[in-house]
């Protein structure tokens, strides 16, 4: 009986291990086909374009801060300084208890102004709106409102506030390139029917920051931090990028990406209970418009328009990757009903099924394949001629995956200044199977367990560092 | 059948298990020799381990493959770097004194100012020229119109590669992309293949260069292109193209005709929006026709027209259409007598204000009155006294709004 259950489990996880090989195949080759479509626009022209022309849409920057003290003047700075001719910021302080909204007001000249707020989106209570009486700082819009537990909370306060047709999800911690705009309005320029437009990230550890502006490129010296860069750099430019050819995006980025505000108002606003808002909000604007059969189009682009500062510790990662994890089987079990169902396109038959299968249940299979693995050795039962070409296998695979993304950065315009920093990915590249794997695996699991077991969910503190700011 | 073992013969290069011993092998056999090794390892396993096997062979020459495509394309990106370097130190400057002249300079003239021969200039790829004036031209981007560019680009060669690059259909896309950027005509015979091509973005952008260099019918696919049109890439590089033949003294078409050829409506809304920037005089004069028209959007692009170009004459008009428009159009005719500013419509915006139903309109009307003058903000200040505590956040908020970009421009 037991040999029966190990070795079924073992062809399963065999064939399993190749449907992903063959899926990251499929995707390589969808990645490239579609940067390669995209990188023949001459990006510089149409921000010339941009700049001069009066048809050019406007875009709101939606920015949450909870307890951002520490970074909040560099990052507002850096999201004041796009250039595009006509954008806000919207900054929503979600409650902090540090100095965040003080730092603001001083440093931004900030005056608090009667607003009559309306809740067109659920949110937690609006208290007060302050604008600035710079006129450096025309576009800043801070909002000050009562902390609603999670990030999606904070940005449907901020979307009752903007003015334009699209608008941009960031976080206050992060830095965007200064044509990020540019860079993510552009594919809905030519194409109307683009509801989200997600854009490369990148982590922001270990990068120079001078006037508010990143000066140096370089992978940090925390290995934590190259891990989930090389992580990053997969997932968009393989994963995403490959699905986003065929209209199968499963997510754009919380931490930026671009949306019509209409259609995101429309779909009832982030779901503000949720623990994977940008995930649950993607399903939620795509079942919009299946419903009311609006087309739709979810896109990536190759550029890289948003750093981000990664878990620099253990335990700030695995509170990170806890919460991804008790959000992705939270976003299972919301929207069940759509899996397999035709009515909503590439959602309902691709992404959603590539997302239960391979995403969801990857942590659940590893573990198991793990604790069978380890009682296999103690009773002798391996093969270890098998186990080893298997295994090597796969992990040749992942590597040359991972070399093909540093391989395709450098090609879509790198993201360093010198090359070497790609040197640092390459040795990531051959360690995360052995150690980062694993943790972010048990940190899954650990969230799908809090999620069945219900235990109390908190966002919890992200201990954030100062920049870089003087070369050193 | 052939096996790989009978490829290692005694006494040659190698022989099995020996390094030291030598095979011989001519033409093609040592390709079928590793291919058959290949094969051979784990044959005798399940298919499992082959195609565990397989995977791990391919990955690694995949792993080899990338990391010398890798190499390969710093050394070349290196290896342009540098070229385009040391031209950029050379020409860029002269580039910028040339296309900054608004006096038209001859072949002669521009070669002294290059400081080169006609030879000496030929020498470099125009593929580099092509760049620098590509970042020249960028940072002149709000001069619309570069008297010089069409005759520097000629005496460059870039002309040249471009008509070149399009007639070995070579980066047809990117090509055509940087002519029209850089405002270049080429001979139009050249785009003949791209016209009608079958990729939509080759052909999208063949047709606008078309106008620009056609001599013949610039216009001809305009109303076939933005029948079809369903993004905002094409009005917004139209209205650039516009520009550009404007200040050619090119003739300019129809807009207000165009626009009923069209039944696209976002389009033809766009060509009646044109006519304030582009516009005949007697377009301007008949686009108030339009506040009444049957779509729309039309509707709401002739009232921006007005309200662009601050037509006094249209007001009255406008007041009378008010009644007879959807809320959203609404607002776009409170803006335009706001912006017409003749100081007459006081009472019209009061109005506008008590009856409307949406708050974004009564906001709109707050706004215009607010703006309007000294009249305006009395009755303004009227108004608040007269409000009760729900009607007074919305006062205060426009009021707040108002002030504070006084201040910021005091401040300025």
């Amino acid at each position: 009986m037991w040999t029966l259950i190990f070795t079924t489990y073992g062809y399963f996880v065999f064939f399993y291990s190749l449907a992903i090989i063959l899926s990251y195949v499929f995707l390589l080759v969808m990645a490239y086909m579609y940067s390669s479509n995209y990188r023949r626009w001459t990006l510089d022209y149409v921000q010339q374009m941009v700049e001069t022309s009066p048809f050019s849409p406007g875009v709101s920057i939606v920015a949450p801060a909870y307890n951002e003290g520490l970074n909040i003047v560099e990052n507002v700075n850096s999201l004041l300084r796009q250039k595009y001719p006509k954008f806000e910021v919207v900054i929503v302080n979600d409650g902090s208890t540090d100095d965040t909204l003080e730092k603001l007001i001083e440093n931004f000249s900030l005056i608090e102004v009667p607003y009559d707020y309306i809740y067109h989106i659920h949110c937690q209570r609006f208290k007060r709106l302050f604008r600035s009486t710079d006129y450096r700082y025309k576009n800043l819009v801070v909002v000050d409102k009562v902390n609603g537990g999670t990030k999606a909370d904070a940005v449907n306060g901020g979307l009752n506030v903007v003015q334009y047709p699209y608008f941009i999800n960031t976080d206050s911690d992060c830095i965007l390139a200064r044509d990020a705009i540019y860079q993510c309005i552009f594919p809905v320029l030519l194409n109307h029917d683009i509801i989200a437009v997600s854009g490369t990230m990148s982590m922001s550890n270990g990068f120079t920051l001078k006037d508010n502006e990143i000066v140096e490129f370089k992978t940090s010296d925390n290995p934590l931090a190259v891990f989930q860069d090389l992580e990053y750099k997969r997932s968009f430019l393989v994963g995403k990028m490959g699905w986003s050819n065929l209209n199968a995006m499963p997510n754009v980025s919380g931490g930026y990406g671009l949306f019509n505000t209409q259609i995101v108002k429309s779909s009832g606003g982030y779901g503000f209970d949720s623990y994977a808002e940008d995930m649950d909000m993607i399903y939620r604007m795509i079942k919009y418009c299946c419903d009311f059969h609006r087309p739709y189009r979810v896109v990536q682009i190759p550029h890289t328009c948003c750093w981000t500062e990664g878990p620099s510790t253990l335990r700030i990662l695995y509170r990170q990757r806890v919460r991804w994890g008790r959000g992705l089987i939270q976003l299972i079990h919301q929207h069940w009903r759509m899996l397999f169902n035709p009515k909503y396109k590439m959602l309902g038959l691709v992404t959603m099924p590539y997302t239960f299968f391979f995403e969801f249940m990857a942590p659940i299979i590893e573990a198991i394949g793990f604790i069978m693995f380890v009682y296999l050795i103690i009773v002798g039962g391996v093969n270890w001629t098998s186990f080893l070409i298997v295994f090597t296998t796969v992990y040749i695979f992942a590597i040359m995956l991972s070399q093909f993304v540093v391989f395709y950065d450098y090609i879509l315009g790198s993201s360093y200044t010198k090359t070497r920093s790609y040197f640092k990915l390459f040795l990531a590249a051959i360690f995360e199977p052995f150690i980062y794997h694993p943790i972010i695996t048990f940190c899954s699991i650990r969230g799908y367990l809090n999620y069945i077991f219900k235990t109390k969910a908190s966002w919890g503190v992200m201990v954030r560092k100062r920049y870089n700011t003087d070369g050193k | 059948m052939l096996n790989a073992l009978t490829y290692i013969l005694s006494g040659t290069i190698l022989t099995a298990g020996s390094l030291f011993q030598p095979v011989e092998f001519s033409d093609v056999q040592i390709v079928k020799y590793y291919c058959m090794l290949i094969q051979s390892f784990f044959s005798e396993y399940s298919w499992q381990m082959v195609t565990s096997y397989n995977i791990t062979f391919y990955s690694i020459i995949a792993l080899i493959f990338l990391f010398g495509l890798f190499c390969y394309k710093v050394w070349r990106q290196q290896k342009r770097d540098k070229i385009e370097k040391r031209l950029r130190d050379y020409y860029v400057d002269r580039f910028r004194r040339i296309l900054g002249s608004a006096e038209e300079l001859t072949r002669v003239q521009m070669l002294e100012v290059l400081g080169n021969t006609d030879e000496e200039v030929r020498r470099n790829d125009p593929y580099y020229y092509a760049h620098l004036l590509e970042q020249a031209r960028m940072e002149m981007y709000e001069i619309v119109y570069l008297p010089n560019m069409q005759t520097l680009a000629e005496t460059l060669g870039v002309c040249g590669h471009f008509e070149q690059m399009l007639l070995l259909r070579k980066d047809v896309f990117k090509t055509l992309q940087m002519m029209l950027m850089l405002q270049l005509r080429v001979n139009e015979g050249r785009l003949a293949n791209y016209v009608n091509h079958s990729n939509p973005q080759i052909r999208m952008m063949a047709r606008l260069n078309y106008i620009v260099c056609s001599s013949n019918e610039p216009y001809r696919y305009l109303v076939e292109d933005l029948n079809e049109e369903q993004s905002l890439y094409r009005p917004m590089i139209l209205n650039y193209v516009f520009g550009w033949m404007k200040y050619q003294d090119k003739h300019m078409p129809n807009f207000l005709i165009l626009s009923e050829q069209v039944t696209n409506e976002e389009s033809a809304a766009y060509l009646v929006h044109e006519v304030a920037y582009w516009g005949k005089e007697d377009e301007k004069e008949n686009v108030k026709n339009y506040f009444l028209a049957d779509r729309m959007k039309i509707r709401s692009a002739a009232i921006e027209v007005v309200a662009t170009l601050q037509d006094r004459s249209a007001e009255d008009l406008l007041v009378q259409s008010y009644y007879h428009q959807p809320e959203d159009i609404r607002i776009e005719v409170l803006k335009a007598l706001m912006a017409i500013g003749s100081g007459r419509q006081t009472e019209f915006f009061k109005k506008a204000y008590e009856i409307s139903s949406s708050r974004e309109t009564r906001e709109t009307a707050l706004r215009c009155l607010y703006n309007y003058g000294n009249d305006g903000r009395r009755l303004f200040e009227i108004m608040r006294h007269e409000a009760n505590d729900e009607e007074r956040k919305l006062i205060d908020q426009v009021d707040s709004f108002v002030l504070l970009e006084e201040l910021r421009t005091m401040n300025f």
